[in-house]
């Protein structure tokens, strides 16, 4: 396996690719930043480059290559497999199909006895990531890792979108199988934001809506918090997420980030399920933890390989961080894709976004979860 | 150089134009996300510790508001007239009242609680003075009583006292023991159903309790037992009444009473039917004609004279016997025999008796 990033100028993808070394890549992946106005040009211009190459990617607010990121752009990586095939699936959302059967259907397209990993990346405005990846689960059963994420818009929350199978557009999830013995994938996963404050009840919600914590409307709580910084909603609530439990299950936490605010209804939607009656508290993140637990992560990941294939080093790292580490972190959220980007070392190519949701098993399970305010790493590695 | 600055010169060409004023914005863009770092964390450090303190006293408010239930319920426990033991799930005490204590009078420096009812009815027990050895069984039955279903257990105490004891069951699945002492209440159900079969005057059986005795006598007649019955009027009693006063015929009914008393058996029955109306029921006879004998000892006795109150007070007696034979089947054709002997007796001259056809 291979992986080369992409030379771009400020123009887009150039036609000149000399750093391939002639090689013809078998996919594509890239991510840019969203601009609903030049939507599908960089396909464009990558799909003259390289005819016939599927491409998948996604929209972000922030793209991520090698030890630098970007709020202008786009990125893109060539990869080459030797001995793995894979199969790209996509589903438009829309319809009466709910979440739930988005992630079941792209399964079940991609499900085969030899189905090693899945890839997926689906619009972060509308889906419920949480029942999406409950769906693919379902299908492709609990032995494959599912990774990936939700496509972002940074802090404008107004549009995102998707590639694949030709398809550039918004309300898309799009989905890669990995197939074969050969393929190695290991993830990391790491968040680094700190509770505080009392313990919450979910007093009402419905699916990923919530209402009210403790009787009270939720919205207010966040408002209270932010003080000046409301007037930034929905964005300024990612600076404090909210942790979420089954009561009778207090050690397996998620964590919740918001999508967008509803000032009538004083509603906050997220970018998963916030179940009514489970426990919440609010986070908060010191930017010196959310860099450090990145390089945690990327080490978590690196080990997690060793345990696949003692002697494999990566060819890729695919990072998916969110939207609210790029916002809290400003100028130091290139600390936390430096600090991964020494863990990886010379010679792995590192292309990743910031997202509205990760998607990711933690690292010593292959079952996968919506994450959110985290950083993922799907690390990549073809074994002899 | 402190690393954030050595990173923000790596992105800079000082020495190209505006290098100098690209450095600056970078910096000053770093202080700025600095301050609105300390800012957010200085706002939420403060509203969570306002948050907790508006916690901290609805905690005291609703700590003292239940130590107030507290207190009510346990003067409401402790003043129950019942006896209240709640169990755990493992059957230890965890909760009993001050009437609990008292009722087996557990001593002063006995702590019941976190104890299985055996430990404590032994302590009882070997500590009395409510239990004592010899009736350790009646512990051993309380101990031994259905969880599940509920029960209720009765108990002579040593001491004459009747105790209740019933058992329920706790959602959490223990058990409430409640143990009352139902001595005096017997007691008054007892006293009703005296009443209830009893003549308050006389204390005789009254027409009730006649009744059944002679529906009684009349089903024992029928498997061969020779029964009779004995319809009894008094002579001259309304004139007593009228002349002397109720409260002397009262007086004289009672002497009555106990003249007859004096003349039944235990198997027989004697009772007051109202007025100076008696019957007696009686049985296992040897044969008819110790009815004649029996009759004529009533209507001598009775004819005796009294001394009431310093009135000396003479009457009679009038006696019908029907004898209960074994075809008959109805007490109330025994009472209208004996109805119909007594009229004779009286149209014949009163004093005497006479026995139905």
């Amino acid at each position: 396996m291979w992986a080369k990033q992409i030379d771009a100028t400020a123009d887009g993808f150039s036609s000149k690719q000399e750093n391939l070394l002639g090689k013809t890549p078998d996919l594509i992946f890239l991510f840019e930043v969203s601009d609903a106005h030049d939507q599908g040009a960089s396909v464009a211009q990558l799909s003259d480059i390289f005819p016939d190459v599927p491409i998948i990617g996604c929209s972000t607010g922030t793209i991520i290559e090698g030890d630098t990121l970007s709020d202008r752009g786009a990125t893109a990586m060539a990869i080459g497999f030797e001995r793995t095939h894979f199969r790209v699936a996509t589903q438009a959302i829309g319809g009466s199909w709910d979440s739930q059967a988005i992630g079941l259907a792209l399964g079940l397209q991609l499900q085969a006895s030899d189905l090693s990993a899945v890839l997926v990346l689906a619009d972060g405005l509308h889906m419920n990531g949480s029942a999406l990846v409950s769906g693919l689960a379902e299908a492709v059963g609990s032995k494959v890792a599912i990774s990936g994420g939700l496509a972002g818009d940074g802090a404008r929350f107004e549009y995102t979108f998707v590639h694949g199978n030709r398809l550039s557009q918004s309300k898309l999830v799009a989905a890669i199988g990995f197939y074969g013995p050969a393929i190695r994938i290991a993830h990391g996963y790491a968040s680094g934001w700190e509770v505080f404050g009392p313990n919450r009840a979910i007093t009402r919600s419905e699916d990923n809506v919530l209402y009210e914590l403790d009787g009270k409307p939720a919205l207010d709580l966040y408002e209270r918090y932010l003080g000046e910084e409301a007037a930034g909603l929905p964005a300024s609530a990612l600076f404090y997420p909210l942790q979420i439990w089954q009561p009778d299950q207090p050690d397996h936490k998620v964590v919740r980030t918001i999508l967008s605010v509803d000032h009538d209804a004083r509603s906050m939607t997220f970018a998963g399920d916030v179940p009514q009656a489970w426990k919440a508290r609010l986070m908060r993140g010191r930017l010196d933890n959310l860099i450090e637990s990145a390089t945690d992560a990327a080490q978590l990941a690196m080990s997690a390989l060793k345990k696949v294939g003692a002697s494999l080093n990566p060819s890729l790292c695919v990072t998916v961080s969110c939207v609210g580490r790029r916002l809290l972190l400003g100028q130091r959220a290139e600390e936390e894709v430096k600090g991964v980007a020494d863990v990886l070392g010379e010679g792995v190519a590192h292309i990743g976004f910031y997202s509205y949701g990760e998607i990711a098993p933690r690292s010593d399970s292959v079952l996968c979860n919506l994450h959110n305010q985290t950083l993922t790493l799907t690390l990549m590695a073809e074994a002899d | 150089m402190h690393k954030r600055l050595v990173q923000h010169l790596a992105k800079v060409d000082l020495g190209s134009p505006g290098g100098l004023d690209a450095l600056l914005g970078i910096v000053d863009q770093a202080y700025l996300e600095h301050d609105l770092e300390r800012k957010r964390s200085e706002r939420s450090s403060a509203l969570m510790a306002e948050e907790l303190e508006e916690l901290c006293e609805k905690l005291h408010a609703s700590t003292a508001t239940i130590r107030l239930q507290n207190l009510r319920f346990q003067a409401a426990q402790d003043n129950m007239p019942q006896a209240l033991s709640l169990f755990d799930k493992d059957g230890n005490l965890v909760v009993c009242n001050r009437r609990f204590r008292e009722m087996y009078q557990l001593s002063e420096g006995y702590d019941p609680n976190g104890k299985k009812l055996l430990d404590i009815l032994t302590h009882c027990v070997v500590h009395g003075p409510v239990l004592n050895l010899e009736n350790r069984s009646l512990t051993l039955q309380h101990v031994a009583m259905n969880v599940s279903t509920g029960s209720v257990l009765e108990q002579v105490w040593p001491d004459g006292r009747i105790i209740s004891i019933a058992r329920s069951m706790i959602q959490d699945g223990g058990y409430l023991d409640t143990t009352s002492d139902v001595t005096e209440n017997r007691k008054a159900i007892a006293q009703i159903a005296h009443m209830a079969h009893h003549d308050s005057l006389t204390g005789l059986p009254n027409r009730c309790l006649y009744r059944e005795r002679l529906t009684d006598a009349v089903q024992h007649a029928r498997r061969g037992e020779q029964c009779a019955v004995l319809y009894l009027d008094l002579d001259r009693f309304k004139a007593v009444n009228d002349t002397l006063g109720h409260p002397i015929g009262d007086a004289l009914l009672i002497e009555v009473s106990a003249r007859l008393k004096a003349n039944v058996r235990d198997i027989d029955t004697l009772s007051r039917l109202g007025g100076d109306e008696f019957a007696i029921i009686l049985r296992q006879l040897k044969s008819r004609d110790e009815t004649h004998g029996f009759a004529k000892r009533v209507i001598k006795n009775l004819c005796m004279p009294y001394v009431i109150d310093g009135h000396d007070v003479s009457i009679g007696a009038s006696v019908g016997i029907a004898i209960i034979d074994a075809w008959l089947n109805d007490p109330d054709e025994v009472m209208r025999n004996a109805d119909r002997a007594l009229y004779k007796a009286k149209a014949d001259g009163r004093g005497v008796f006479r026995i139905a056809d």
